[in-house]
């Protein structure tokens, strides 16, 4: 039984041919295909021809595998061994049919080929796609950044126009170009958000901060923006939520605000609840659920493109750039967090997303909470260096330092000009721009921390990039504070009394 | 006496030898892609100058190494025609070895490099981006130069013996 089924599975038909050096048959078993009609080997079909070239050296074998028979009446998938036989042996055929074995053979190479090929195209299509995508990132991310150094600038130089005596028509009028640029700063922001996260740049940070701090901000900033509009606005918070958090603080407000001012766009009559839930407690790890109802003009949830960078839920006349839930998406996917909707048009729209945090223990202070600033008159004036290139930043800086009083200043408009100022004068503080032609400030804060006559200068960076990798460089740099433009006359005293350590009893 | 010459078609699996054969012997064309196995001949005979040629081609399949094709399948070859895929680039990434060791090993041969597919790129643009020899552009769809190369050959042999 075993060696009649080994029989069977090797049972392959062989047909086996003799001829003479000119070719002619003298022999063949027709076990395959008929040999009658021909006159030589060579007539049967065009391989045989080889057989010419392989009969001039006597005793020689050649094995011919997976040849395709292609003969008037039938088709064969064959092994041919050629034996070019001698003086004594003529040559001789042996044709060994696997069509059944090759055919198989056949598809799965055919299934493995195709699949090889359009693999192949489709990862050249992903790469052609990816080069195009990160040079649209690139040049959003620098293109935004060179327009945050001009708007800061007209941001600080507005912030310092506040404080001149002007007319209530003026006042109004400055209010209005400065909400226009905080609009514009913000719109820039997003964009240079969108291209970083885009490019694989964009980094989640894990500070502590107070979430009661940023639902009253939220408040403070709507509720007045709703009552105008003649729409309720409540902020329910659920006592359980914990409100000392270690997470990202600029995000979680960046992602709220935009949820909140999106209800804020489109909701003209009734009422948007914003509630804060706990959504699970495990020991440290906290999932808090932001939910913004709202009894807006809702939109069509069918449609898939909605949430994709500029693309707006409306096509109203609504302000907005479309990016801002683009990027909330996008910010909650990095942060891990979920993110839901649910909407019918002309009755409002539910959003819905869940992050997590650390908690902090309760006792415990938190880091981020943000103390009220109060001017401090400082008695003994400190000799200060501003490194800028750019002319703008280099009046509002300044500005806002001769308004305060207590300052002699100097100007370089790069790391070498800042260097060779440095030399000749004892600087107690020096603000290095970080990005500037000539020198870099990088390199000229590596110079000035490593050189034992300059280094007790103090020294606080200035960038425009709100990014990690500068924060952490400069860090490394030692420097001593870092501001990111545009920057707030509080924020920039804050920052320079810590450095200086100038206290109230001074 | 045998005097037929013998073209055998190398290159990747996918660039369209079997194609091309087809075109050029049976004048068809078919946007399926069926994968050869081993080996198919053909047989057709085409006048060059006056004179009559017979060419045994053989069509192999695809490797993505000359160097792997079974030496029996190259016994007795007078011209090769090596072909690629100008829109798959792994297909002609290593085209100066694959040609070398033809040219080395069978001296005596001709051999033609062909770009096929011409149909589906800018074949200016093409020529720029690199930076070897290629003998045709040819597109089995729309039969552009399939007999050219045929021709070409034949001229080859006529001229070198």
């Amino acid at each position: 039984m075993i060696q009649k089924t080994i029989d069977n599975y090797l049972n392959i038909k062989v047909q086996k041919i003799e001829f003479d050096f000119q070719g002619r048959i003298i022999f063949s078993d027709d076990i395959l295909f008929p040999t009658k009609n021909a006159s030589s080997i060579y007539d049967i079909h065009p391989f045989f021809e080889i057989i010419n070239e392989i009969i001039q050296v006597k005793n020689r074998e050649e094995i011919f595998k997976i040849i395709l028979f292609e003969l008037e009446k039938t088709t064969f998938i064959v092994d041919i061994i050629v034996y070019s036989g001698n003086k004594e042996i003529n040559p001789f055929l042996l044709i060994f049919d696997r069509s059944e074995y090759y055919t198989e053979i056949q598809q799965v190479t055919q299934d493995k080929n195709e699949l090889f090929i359009s693999n192949f195209h489709e990862n050249e299509k992903n790469i052609k796609l990816n080069e195009e995508k990160s040079f649209k990132n690139k040049f959003l991310a620098s293109i935004s950044h060179d327009l945050k150094t001009p708007i800061a600038g007209v941001i600080g130089l507005l912030d310092l126009f506040k404080k001149e005596n002007l007319t209530y028509d003026q006042k109004e009028l400055l209010s209005t170009i400065n909400s226009s640029m905080i609009h514009i700063n913000r719109l820039v922001g997003d964009i240079f958000d969108l291209s970083k996260i885009e490019y694989g740049e964009f980094q989640i940070e894990n500070n502590s901060f107070d979430l009661e701090e940023i639902i009253k901000n939220i408040e403070r900033v709507y509720l007045e923006k709703f009552i105008l509009k003649n729409v309720e606005f409540q902020v329910v918070k659920s006592n359980k939520v914990p409100v000392k958090l270690i997470g990202d603080y600029n995000r979680v407000i960046q992602i709220i605000t935009n949820l909140v001012d999106n209800a804020y766009k489109y909701t003209n009559k009734g009422k948007v609840v914003f509630e804060i839930n706990l959504d699970y407690r495990r020991a440290k790890n906290v999932r808090l659920k932001f939910s913004v109802k709202d009894t807006g003009i809702g939109f069509d949830i069918t449609s898939k493109e909605q949430f994709e960078s500029f693309k707006k839920l409306h096509h109203q006349n609504i302000e907005g750039s479309g990016l801002g839930l683009s990027i909330v998406i996008k910010l909650i996917e990095l942060m891990k967090g979920t993110f839901s909707f649910d909407s019918k048009i002309n009755e409002g729209s539910l959003f819905e997303i869940t992050l997590p945090f650390e908690t902090e223990i309760e006792s415990q202070k938190s880091k981020t909470t943000i103390k009220k600033f109060t001017k401090i008159d400082i008695k003994n004036k400190f000799n200060v260096l501003i490194v800028d290139d750019n002319e703008i930043n280099q009046l509002v800086l300044m500005k806002l330092l001769v308004n305060h009083g207590g300052f002699y200043m100097d100007i370089a408009n790069n790391g070498e000009k800042a260097i060779e100022m440095a030399k000749k004068e004892d600087y107690d503080l020096i603000f290095m721009d970080l990005h500037m032609p000539k020198m870099n400030g990088f390199e000229a804060i590596e110079y000035i921390t490593s050189n034992e006559n300059l280094k007790k200068s103090k020294i606080i960076a200035l960038s425009a990039y709100d990014i990690k990798k500068d924060k952490e460089l400069a860090k490394t740099l030692k420097v001593d504070d870092y501001i990111v433009k545009p920057f707030v006359s509080e924020e920039l005293f804050t920052s320079i009394y810590n450095v200086l350590n100038i206290k109230k009893e001074q | 006496m045998i005097n037929s010459k013998k073209i055998v078609l190398v290159g990747h699996f996918g660039v369209g030898k079997t194609s091309l054969i087809r075109r050029f012997v049976n004048n068809i064309f078919t946007e399926d892609y069926k994968v050869t196995i081993g080996v198919h001949i053909f047989k057709k005979e085409i006048e060059v100058n006056n004179t009559k040629l017979t060419f045994v081609i053989w069509d192999l399949e695809g490797k993505d190494d000359v160097e792997k094709v079974r030496k029996s399948h190259l016994i007795g070859t007078s011209g090769f025609i090596y072909v690629f895929d100008p829109t798959r680039n792994t297909t002609y990434n290593n085209i100066d070895v694959e040609v070398d060791y033809l040219k080395s090993n069978y001296p005596k041969a001709q051999l033609l490099t062909i770009a096929n597919k011409v149909d589906l790129i800018d074949q200016k643009a093409f020529r720029q981006e690199v930076n070897f020899p290629i003998d045709f552009f040819t597109s089995a769809k729309t039969s552009e130069n399939v007999e050219a190369i045929f021709n070409q050959l034949g001229l080859n042999f006529l001229t070198n013996g």
